[in-house]
């Protein structure tokens, strides 16, 4: 009897673990199978699924960073002012010599969140606190600095093509992996989100692991200032302006588990990244109205988190 | 099991809830004329568009005109200007038996742009644009030029020479159109000094190097042109609606034979707070006129200070529509982009101020007629031109508007 | 139902989660009758005062009280039928004048002209601590009384609602002899007036020299009710712990020879923490199991945060003898070797929402990496080696701890130590909570790790495990080591017992 059980629940496990393998995937599948219903199969050519690609990276890049900052359990909110800044400055340095623009941006961007995780890890100011102030002073720097705009060089015009976002992508993605689940970067904020009580029992030093996840999510922000650069070809008042809630949409539509933990998967940002933009594609090449789009975006929304939600983070 | 049941469950609910609520225009299934020939089109940017269109030429009025798919990328439909062009927009396609696709909502230049391509993409043939920034411009221009995809941009224009000389050089773009904001400001204030007889002046002028610096140019310009003096001015008051007050009662207390006040900018409230702090202060004889028509003018015409107010920009869609339309319809009215700058209404009564609200600013009200609308066309009128555009535009007076939807 | 019962209890039960901690319990409370309800830590005691008080809600069973249905939502609602308890905590608000907390909740008595009568509230509160032999002054906060007089102002507090049922948890081991006066003078007058008492105590003397009559719980189940004349100290232990000891489940040997007190392998020094460590000194020898016990709230467990570095020591030190270091945090602790199992293990031990590995790897990821890499292969080794030492029932290294049993959380908890090859293992309650047969397991592992020349450190509220584990056994109350007993001289747990209480 007691083996039957065993046997039972062994099958079970096997049938949710196949089933969670599944369930990421989902929210991008339903997406792409609704939309290619309706559009008679416009939204799976290859060009459009080329541009949905090329649409997602900014978002995917930051989402990336993000995860680390995620995995232990903090939001990141301010990766919008940061971008801001970020992009700013290297229009700024731009100027003077076009080669600067992305060490500047990852030098801003890190030292952005450099400021604000130590406001976090060395005073305790919760971080979607610091996160938050450091969003609205760098929005509000640039919309008072940057006027009307200031264009990006001319030279990277030529840049804006799908291949540098692709290969930017790939080496960010190699890059997020191989901390995240390579190194104790990632399994320690992993753990820390888990169960802070246990880390600090357990050695971690929580502060410093914090940090770095924190610096590597600024980092990720800097590739993502350059990225929006090269293709809105410059910065204006409005740059990064959503930025943070992007991210975290992305990363909700992903499945990663707001309360962190070993839930947080790097997958998460490249699907949650291309079902949001498979999803604006989907729904202008349906040309849904614009009365009910806010309604029908939201329920997708509904919908897809509820399949992609990872079961075995509930609570 | 019972999860995975509850979850298809949801998704065929929002099949079908996406089927009953695709756009007025009719599904892609349904309609594949012209959607998904001209959906082909844009991957082949070599082959121009225009003289594949013109064969519609030789069809006469009587058939059905064909249904042109432009895309709208506009910031939002909820505030008073977004909601009003989109009203517009919509009128004028069912008038012209087009199909437009809004994009909403796009704060930044990326935004933008994923927006333009997901319109292009989705097989518009034209897009229509208020740029949140010059540089959504410039490179949603060159997607357009790429793709063989007009493009019509309103309300702005390009301040950035490089920009304005891409944009320009682009053979897809049709112009824009924007309000004239020197000819509006000169023209404000001369109506201050001239019908109501306002010789001594004080003016808060925008901060230099804004938007609406132009306007600043145009006051100055109006003084000196009209015989007027400048008594006193301060500058910023786009930034900074709480510092009106100030300005005003600065104005008042220095200057004993002050007149008028002219006021660049009238939104966020600046409108009634200057009409509010001439009241408190019981000024005897000042008056003022102010830009952007708003809410409470009525009032404060009443109050007796505002003598004029300056606004109704929102038509300056249907104008860049009507590039867009004559353009894809193998017609376009110039051979370059153009900009075409727009005079504005002018309201000089509490009167004036009702109708303006109850007509000019309201959603439910036609501005033109289909007949108008349909008269902006090369296709319905084969006598419209460029100057053409420019007349329609020059006939937009409040007088004119008014009689017009009164009677 | 007799009507001479003024409480009365039928199939009582309460469970948390998986731990039943109140099984079918029957209880009756005769008019003016001094009850001690008595029971080792843990055997269901306080849950029972919680329920009849309101503050937890029964699962099962039936409460009557004064003959009536009795299904209080609250303490509230038991306070208003006329239940009072003092608790073990602290119940007083500090920054509040006795006053103000003797009549917090009844305010409105003092409402004069809409206005609160301060100075009628402050004569009443006088009146009311005098009445009780307190001779304090009302008007002050809280705050600036001792503890004892804080304890005796919530029995002032209970006694305002004149309650016909006292219940007293385990309150007087709090309090000096003039204290427990005071209460053991309430006892008398409630009995005088027909009214009585539940009382909760470790202190066997004591209870036997108030109590009418005692009521035994273990594990959870009524066992019986003693009367006063059947009252002898070694009856009543015998039924508390009940239990014959089992051969084989723990340690069979009498002593271990090959210790020796010259080879020290960590030293306590003095250390204080706080009100709950008082200069506490002991060595710790290579090899040996060393037993601390005490009651819950008698200093041991922080004692094992302390020797971790988890806690800071406001004096003394601990110092690991091989490398000279004082300890001051875990992560110096690790690097040192020595493993530290908390008490409360999902909340602070095992990542529930972490896979095994991660779990059991994490000690251990400094050897575990080259260039900044975790070497994946050598960490699935490691994993598997230590969790199939332990025979750990899981599908592979990728599970999440949260999917597995509680003894087999456990099992991850001292796999993580073992991964780091610790050579000093504190281990606070190890096997709480765990079924006998993973007990066992433990209990193999630690003789395992003894017989390695590890040592081991074991925090536990058994006594049974205690004596039959350990090599030596410290008693700790009030914050000190009140006894050393040696597995040499013979352990018993009668001697131990006097020791605690």
């Amino acid at each position: 009897m007691i083996k039957r059980l065993q046997m039972k629940s062994w099958y079970e496990e096997k049938g949710r673990r196949l089933l969670k393998d599944v369930f990421p995937y989902l929210g991008l599948i339903f997406v792409l199978a609704v939309f290619s219903i309706l559009t008679d199969g416009a939204v799976l050519k290859a060009r459009n699924l080329i541009m949905i690609f090329k649409q997602s990276i900014i978002v995917m890049v930051g989402a990336m960073g993000s995860s680390f900052v995620l995995a232990h359990g903090n939001m990141d909110f301010s990766v919008g002012g940061s971008m801001a800044l970020a992009s700013l400055a290297a229009c700024t340095v731009g100027r003077i010599n076009p080669y600067l623009m992305l060490p500047t941006c990852i030098i801003c961007g890190v030292l952005v969140s450099f400021l604000v995780s130590s406001i976090h890890v060395s005073i305790g100011v919760p971080a979607f606190l610091s996160t938050m102030c450091v969003m609205f002073i760098g929005k509000g720097i640039v919309q008072s600095f940057t006027g009307s705009g200031i264009s990006a060089p001319a030279m990277y015009a030529a840049w804006d093509e799908t291949w540098v976002y692709a290969v930017i992508m790939v080496v960010m993605l190699i890059v997020s992996v191989a901390l995240f689940n390579y190194t104790n970067i990632g399994r320690f904020n992993k753990l820390i989100g888990s169960n802070p009580t246990a880390a600090r029992l357990s050695g971690i030093n929580i502060g410093k692991y914090k940090t770095l996840a924190f610096l590597l999510s600024g980092f990720s922000v800097g590739i993502a200032a350059f990225l929006t650069l090269l293709r809105s070809g410059g910065v204006s008042g409005q740059t990064g302006q959503t930025y943070e809630i992007d991210v975290i949409i992305v990363l909700t539509l992903g499945g990663a588990p707001i309360s962190g933990g070993s839930g947080v998967k790097m997958r998460s940002s490249i699907l949650g990244a291309l079902t949001y933009y498979a999803l604006s594609n989907g729904l202008i090449l349906y040309g849904i109205s614009p009365e009910v789009v806010f309604i029908v975006k939201g329920a997708l929304f509904l919908t897809i988190v509820a399949l992609t939600f990872d079961r075995s983070n509930r609570i | 099991m019972k999860k995975v049941f509850a979850l298809l469950l949801t998704a065929a609910m929002l099949l079908t809830l996406l089927a009953g609520c695709g756009s007025e225009g009719g599904q892609p299934g349904d309609d594949p004329a012209p959607g998904e020939e001209d959906g082909a089109d844009p991957a082949d940017p070599d082959e121009p568009k225009a003289p594949a269109d013109s064969q519609n030429d030789g069809n006469s009025q009587d058939e059905a005109p064909p249904k042109y798919k432009i895309g709208v990328i506009l910031y939002s439909k909820e505030d008073s200007l977004g909601a009003r062009m989109y009203s517009l927009l919509n009128d004028a396609a069912e008038a012209l038996g087009i199909e437009l696709v809004f994009a909403l909502g796009d704060m930044d230049t990326p935004s933008q742009l994923t927006s333009a391509e997901n319109l292009i993409s989705a097989g518009c043939q034209g897009i229509w644009l208020l740029p949140l920034a010059e540089t959504s411009s410039q490179k949603i221009s060159a997607l357009c030029e790429d793709n063989g995809v007009y493009l019509g941009i309103c309300l702005r224009t390009f301040t950035d020479p490089d920009i304005n000389e891409q944009v320009r050089g682009n053979p897809y773009f049709v112009g824009n159109i924007l309000g004239d904001d020197y000819g509006n400001a000169k023209e404000l204030t001369r109506i201050l000094i001239e019908d109501f007889s306002c010789r001594e002046l004080a003016a808060c002028y925008a901060a230099e190097g804004s938007s609406l610096a132009y306007r600043n140019e145009g006051v100055r310009d109006a003084i000196t042109e009209y015989g007027a003096t400048q008594l006193a001015e301060a500058t910023g008051i786009d930034a900074n609606v709480s510092a009106v007050p100030g300005y005003i009662q600065n104005f008042v207390n220095t200057n004993p034979t002050l007149q008028g006040i002219v006021l660049v900018s009238g939104t966020l409230g600046m409108g009634e707070t200057a009409s509010n702090t001439l009241l408190t202060m019981d000024a005897e004889g000042v008056k003022y006129a102010c830009f952007d028509a708003f809410d409470g003018m009525v009032d404060c015409f009443n109050d007796g200070y505002l003598q004029v107010v300056c606004g109704g920009q929102a038509p300056a869609c249907l104008y860049v529509l009507s590039m867009i339309y004559n353009a894809i319809d193998g017609h376009p009215l110039t051979e370059s982009g153009l900009e075409l700058r727009m005079t504005y209404l002018f309201v000089k009564s509490a009167e004036e101020a009702e109708d303006f609200l109850n007509y000019v600013e309201n959603d439910q009200v036609s501005l033109y007629t289909d007949e108008e609308i349909k008269n902006m066309t090369v296709r319905f009128n084969p006598d419209f031109s460029w100057d053409g555009l420019q007349q329609v535009m020059k006939d937009y007076t409040f007088e004119n508007i008014i009689s017009k939807v009164k009677g | 139902m007799s009507e001479n019962y003024l409480f009365e209890c039928r199939g009582l039960s309460k469970s948390f989660g998986p731990t039943k901690a109140v099984v079918e319990v029957d209880f009756s409370l005769p008019r003016g009758e001094i009850r001690a309800l008595i029971g080792e830590n843990g055997s269901g005691k306080s849950t029972m005062c919680s329920l009849i008080t309101g503050m937890l809600k029964m699962d099962s069973g039936a409460m009557t009280f004064k003959g009536e249905s009795f299904t209080p939502g609250s303490l509230l609602d038991s306070q208003k039928a006329g239940v009072s308890i003092l608790l073990q905590e602290t119940g007083t608000i500090g920054a509040l004048t006795v006053a103000e907390n003797l009549f917090l909740g009844r305010e409105q008595n003092f409402i004069r002209h809409g206005r609160l009568d301060k100075k009628a509230m402050i004569d009443s509160a006088r009146a009311a601590c005098t009445h009780l032999g307190l001779d304090i002054d009302p008007s002050l906060p809280a705050a600036s009384f001792s503890f004892e007089e804080r304890k005796l102002i919530e029995v002032v507090r209970a006694m305002q609602d004149d309650p016909e049922l006292l219940i007293v948890d385990e309150t007087t081991t709090a309090l000096s002899q003039a204290g427990r006066e005071i209460i053991y003078s309430l006892f008398k007058k409630l009995k005088a007036e027909d009214k009585s008492a539940i009382f909760i105590t470790h202190d066997l003397g004591e209870m036997m020299a108030v109590c009418d009559s005692a009521t035994v719980l273990r594990d959870g189940h009524y066992v019986e009710t003693i009367s006063k004349e059947q009252f002898d100290e070694s009856r009543i232990r015998q039924s508390m712990i009940g239990r014959q000891f089992t051969s084989g489940y723990y340690r069979t040997d009498e002593n271990d020879e090959s210790l020796r007190d010259d080879d020290i392998v960590l030293d306590v020094r003095g250390v204080s923490y706080g009100r709950s460590v008082r200069k506490v000194s002991f060595k710790l020898r290579r090899g040996e199991i060393l037993g601390i016990g005490g009651l819950t709230d008698c200093g041991m467990h922080d004692l094992g945060q302390l020797m971790f570095g988890a806690l800071r020591c406001d004096e003394g030190e601990v110092v690991h003898i091989e490398s000279g270091e004082a300890i001051r945090s875990p992560r110096q602790a690790i690097g040192l070797r020595i493993a530290y199992i908390p008490k409360d293990r999902d909340q602070a031990s095992v990542f529930l929402q972490s896979e095994i590995r991660d779990n059991v790897a994490v000690a251990a990821s400094d050897k575990l990496q080259k260039h900044g890499f975790i070497m994946k292969r050598a960490e699935k080794e490691l994993v598997l080696r230590e969790t199939g030492r332990l025979s750990v029932k899981m599908q592979d290294i990728k599970q999440l701890v949260k999917s597995l049993s509680g003894g087999n959380k456990q099992k991850i908890a001292l796999s993580k130590w073992l991964a780091n090859d610790s050579e000093i293992l504190i281990m606070d309650c190890p096997t709480r909570g765990i079924d006998v047969g993973i007990k066992a397991a433990v209990y193999r592992l630690m003789e395992q790790l003894k017989g390695e020349g590890r040592s081991i450190i074991m925090i536990s509220e058994e006594l049974p495990e205690l004596i039959g584990m350990s090599d030596r056994v410290l008693i700790m109350k009030n914050g000190r080591l009140s006894a050393e007993f040696f597995r040499k001289d013979g352990l018993t747990e009668s001697k131990i017992i006097e020791t605690m209480i």
